[in-house]
């Protein structure tokens, strides 16, 4: 092999012994930070739920009291069969609908219809949730003139917020597999006369199991932890009608009840801690190396009953016309929302295009918004920063030097699935220890925990296709891992690194439960004391929502809640295929 | 003469480029034609568009009386054989070679009763329940081929069939090749960049050059008299000396001679020269003379080792004389 072309995925150093302290000193920082701020928390829940808070605000033992609790909480069931219910529809919804959504996107080949399908993976999800929210609203929202029913009463309103969020990715997580199928495959699937929905069946869907299965998984952990889209409905469908475990646990952990919160985020755990089992089995696992039992396999008798036949281009476009409408109609009826007068607003029927448009509602939320709009975007820069220089250095080293070998890789992605409402409790335990509730550190400082794993993962895959004899050559030169590191490589991954930093800045930017568990106020002006931490994802859900209604602005406020998602997805556009690409998932 | 695939007039540009431009080409039914060029001659482009995976932009393909330009790979009777294989990887070797059948309708039974005969055929029968990526090079590529052939297309295609294999299990598999090809009856088109492979199986040899068809005509016909310098020095080495170094001169631009078509001698020759080294090679050696500005090799089959720097006589018994680019005459001495 050409040394040019060399690089980590080929070549995983494994027994350099001085290389290792170096390579341990890049990732030095990343380990402290996952041992302090998420090991710790896991530990935590578990001493937590053997403990109560008395009046006084002390933690006292209590033995199994908080176990016991579960047994005569009159709310647990219902609580525990909203869970299963969302964790068994929409998983299988999404997939359901993934896979002719991808099948669809590969066949039109449109970038733009790509672009604008992932549009709902990237907003925050408490907008997804208030823009759903404004148009099912039977009085005030569209479905007025073709839906008039009470969505706030049923539980299925939360399915649809979930799959419009969840959606687009599994369907990326399929499409880019279709799209990894080698030229050659498709051109044997040619010659051997496979057309259309029987070449989907027999050669495609098989072919790209893994990432069907990996979307299904992340799914599965997306829908059985939903919290924004509960958190945002509040107060507006019949109490404790649609709440999950995760909403549970905050709302005990809001009331002072500690000890049992740390018991329900327990049972989270575990089923969390199963599902990342499934999810990293599925990513790392090659396929098993044992022969078949059979000659054939049922799915390909299965298989071949369907029609050889290629879908007409018209229906393929007609189809794809209804994701785009699924997918874009909140976010279009917010903005129509949002420029409507106040007097507007509240009328039946609904106003749906406003003869006398208005930026009234834009100024309010600027205006308004201010002290949460800084806190966002000052929390969402520090978190960037301190997970670019923490999260990349590790991932380098991990990637070229194999430091930490499976077990930290398979640490980082453990976490990675893990919800961010398991760490909720201890955090707010050491940050209380600190003084540091309700100010930005507590945020900058947390954050990190769900996004670092992110960085490192986009940045691990990076670097293992980064050309190996560059910091050959830094090292040769005299520079210590270290240096070169800082000096070469990182310049040089600025491409990569790119990514991994809008990214950061979105999930930041999108976060809820920290900020709701950490902060109690909006940033105050005052300089002299500055104090409040409040984000803009509150202000959205919480303080214009459920908390005083102001539907105009709550749009507008929306709206300017888009904007550093569609900044990223256009910087992306032309990468997201690669991106999503995560490797293991091929034959 | 009973031609099964015939290209007229097929052109076939990328952008400014022709890759492919084949005044007239036939293929007659049951043998074992091969393709040769080297890279960027338009093998492959030749090859794809045959398969339907790429069209050309004017001309026709016949394939068995019907004329098939503008049909889809799957409306074609043909099979192709990839470099890569190009196997289902989540497929079991017998489910990877079913599969063309349970595309045409064949009933459960007759499929199995076809692959259960072909992969008997092809040697690879305890590997039935296994997947791709348990099998070796060769047996990979024994599957791909019976993927090809159980439909009984009218024509296989193979697109460098061999080159991802190691030398060994190629020369092993290129006799196969064959061997197979006679016992079915088939009719192959088999496309390489490798003289010696090419040599080895074809009945007929078809040497592209820049797009264009320079010569047809079985392996031996094409290395004894070649038409064009392209493939005078393509297939086989040649050396070639400006007209002038002979005492001959009828108008020729150059005169070319393969190694082994002359003789060194140390009073008499043709031409004389002065030996740069020798190559010892076993039961023979390579002389490296230089005669006037160039150097020719000559092969010596009593292994006779010479000095660097003695002078030497070269008696040539065959050549050709160049014109233009083409060989206008073959010169017996």
């Amino acid at each position: 092999m050409d040394d040019i072309y060399r690089t980590a995925a080929h070549n995983s150093v494994t027994h350099m012994k001085p290389i290792t302290k170096w390579a341990g000193l890049l990732t030095l920082p990343a380990i402290i930070y996952f041992l302090v701020f998420t090991l710790y928390p896991i530990i935590g829940n578990i001493i937590l739920s053997f403990q109560r808070e008395t009046l006084s605000g002390a933690l006292v033992w209590t033995g199994l009291y908080n176990y016991h609790t579960i047994l005569v909480d009159p709310y647990f069931g219902l609580v525990f069969r909203n869970t299963i219910f969302y964790m068994l529809t929409v998983p299988f919804i999404d997939i359901a609908l993934a896979i002719p959504l991808a099948a669809i996107l590969k066949r039109t080949d449109s970038k733009l219809m790509l672009l604008l399908v992932l549009l709902p993976s990237f907003i925050p999800f408490v907008t997804a949730a208030v823009s759903w929210e404004l148009v099912l609203n039977p009085f005030y929202g569209p479905v007025y003139y073709f839906a008039r029913f009470n969505w706030f009463d049923t539980i299925w309103m939360i399915v649809i917020m979930d799959v419009w969020e969840s959606l687009p990715m599994a369907a990326l997580f399929i499409y880019t597999g279709l799209k990894s199928i080698p030229k050659e495959i498709e051109e044997a699937s040619k010659v051997d006369g496979l057309r259309g929905i029987r070449k989907l069946m027999q050669v495609d869907l098989p072919y790209i199991l893994p990432n069907i299965l990996m979307s299904l998984v992340l799914s599965i952990i997306f829908a059985t932890f939903t919290f924004d889209p509960i958190f945002v409905t509040q107060g507006e469908v019949p109490p404790m009608s649609n709440v999950d475990l995760a909403y549970y646990s905050y709302q005990q952990f809001f009331t002072g009840i500690i000890g049992y919160a740390a018991v329900l985020i327990i049972i989270m755990s575990v089923i969390s801690t199963i599902m990342s089992y499934a999810f990293v089995r599925v990513l790392r696992g090659g396929p098993s190396n044992k022969p078949s039992k059979h000659t054939t396999s049922r799915w390909q008798t299965f298989a071949s009953g369907f029609p050889n036949l290629q879908m007409p281009s018209a229906i393929t476009w007609f189809a794809g016309a209804i994701y785009l409408i699924f997918f874009l109609f909140p976010l279009v009826w917010v903005f129509l929302e949002s420029i409507k007068p106040s007097a507007q607003i509240f009328s039946i029927p609904p106003v749906i295009l406003t003869s006398s448009p208005s930026l009234i509602h834009y100024i309010s939320a600027i205006i308004e918004g201010m002290p949460f709009l800084l806190s966002s975007l000052i929390v969402a820069v520090g978190v960037l920063l301190i997970t670019v220089f923490v999260g990349t250095p590790a991932a380098f080293a991990m990637a070229r030097y194999n430091f930490g070998g499976d077990k930290l890789l398979v640490y980082v992605l453990f976490i990675y699935t893990l919800p961010s409402i398991i760490f909720m409790l201890p955090l707010f335990e050491i940050m209380n220890a600190l003084g540091l509730i309700n100010t930005m550190w507590a945020l900058i400082i947390t954050y990190p925990v769900f996004v670092l794993p992110v960085v490192i993962w986009l940045s691990y895959n990076f670097y293992k296709n980064f050309p190996a004899h560059i910091d050959e050559a830094a090292q040769v030169d005299g520079m210590n891992l270290v240096k070169a590191f800082f000096k070469v490589i990182m310049p040089m991954s600025i491409d990569g690194i790119m990514i991994a930093v809008l990214y950061s800045f979105i999930i930041s930017w999108g976060a809820l439960i920290f900020p709701l568990v950490l902060t109690y106020s909006p940033f105050s002006m005052n300089l002299a004391a500055p104090y409040g931490a409040q984000t803009y994802s509150i202000f959205i859900g919480a303080t214009l929502g459920h908390e005083s209604i102001h539907y105009g602005s709550l749009a507008a406020a929306s709206i300017i809640s888009l904007i550093p998602p569609l900044i990223l997805l256009y910087i992306m556009r032309d990468r997201l295929e690669r991106m999503y690409r995560v490797g293991g998932a091929k034959g | 003469m009973n031609e099964i695939l015939i290209l007229e007039k097929v052109i076939k540009k990328y952008g400014n480029v022709t890759a492919l431009n084949v005044e007239r080409l036939g293929i007659e039914q049951g043998t074992y034609n091969v393709i040769l060029g080297p890279s960027g001659a338009g093998k492959s482009t030749l090859l794809r568009t045959v398969a339907g995976l790429d069209y050309p932009d004017s001309g026709k393909i016949i394939l068995d009386g019907k004329d098939i330009t503008n049909k889809p790979a799957w409306e074609r009777d043909i099979g192709l054989v990839f470099q890569n294989y190009a196997l289902y990887p989540h497929l079991t070797v017998y489910d990877n070679i079913a599969l063309p059948l349970t595309v045409k309708g064949f009933k459960k039974e007759e499929i199995s009763e076809r692959v259960m005969q072909i992969v008997k055929v092809m040697g690879i029968e305890e590997h039935i329940n296994k997947y791709p990526r348990q099998l070796s090079g060769g047996q990979q590529q024994r599957v791909a081929l019976a993927r090809a052939i159980i439909k009984q297309p009218k024509l296989l295609l193979l697109d460098e069939p061999l080159s991802n294999l190691d030398a060994k299990v190629r020369v092993e598999l290129r006799s196969y090749l064959k061997t197979i090809q006679r016992q079915l009856n088939i009719t192959a088109l088999h496309v390489t960049h490798d003289q010696s492979e090419a040599m080895a199986i074809a009945d007929n040899l078809v040497v592209l050059n820049g797009g264009a068809v320079d010569q047809v005509g079985s392996p031996k016909d094409i290395y004894e008299n070649p038409k064009t310098v392209f493939v005078s020095t393509f297939i086989g080495m040649l050396n070639i000396i400006p007209a002038s170094t002979f005492r001959i001169n009828d108008g020729y631009d150059a005169v070319g001679f393969r190694p082994e078509n002359a003789d060194i001698f140390e009073d008499d020759g043709d031409i004389s020269g002065t030996v740069k080294y020798v190559e010892y090679q076993g039961e023979e050696t390579i002389v490296y003379i230089a005669v006037g500005d160039n150097t020719v090799r000559i092969r010596d089959r009593q292994s006779r080792f010479f000095e660097s720097g003695k002078k030497v006589n070269i008696k040539i018994k065959k050549a050709f004389a160049f014109k233009d680019g083409k060989v206008v005459k073959s010169i017996l001495f």
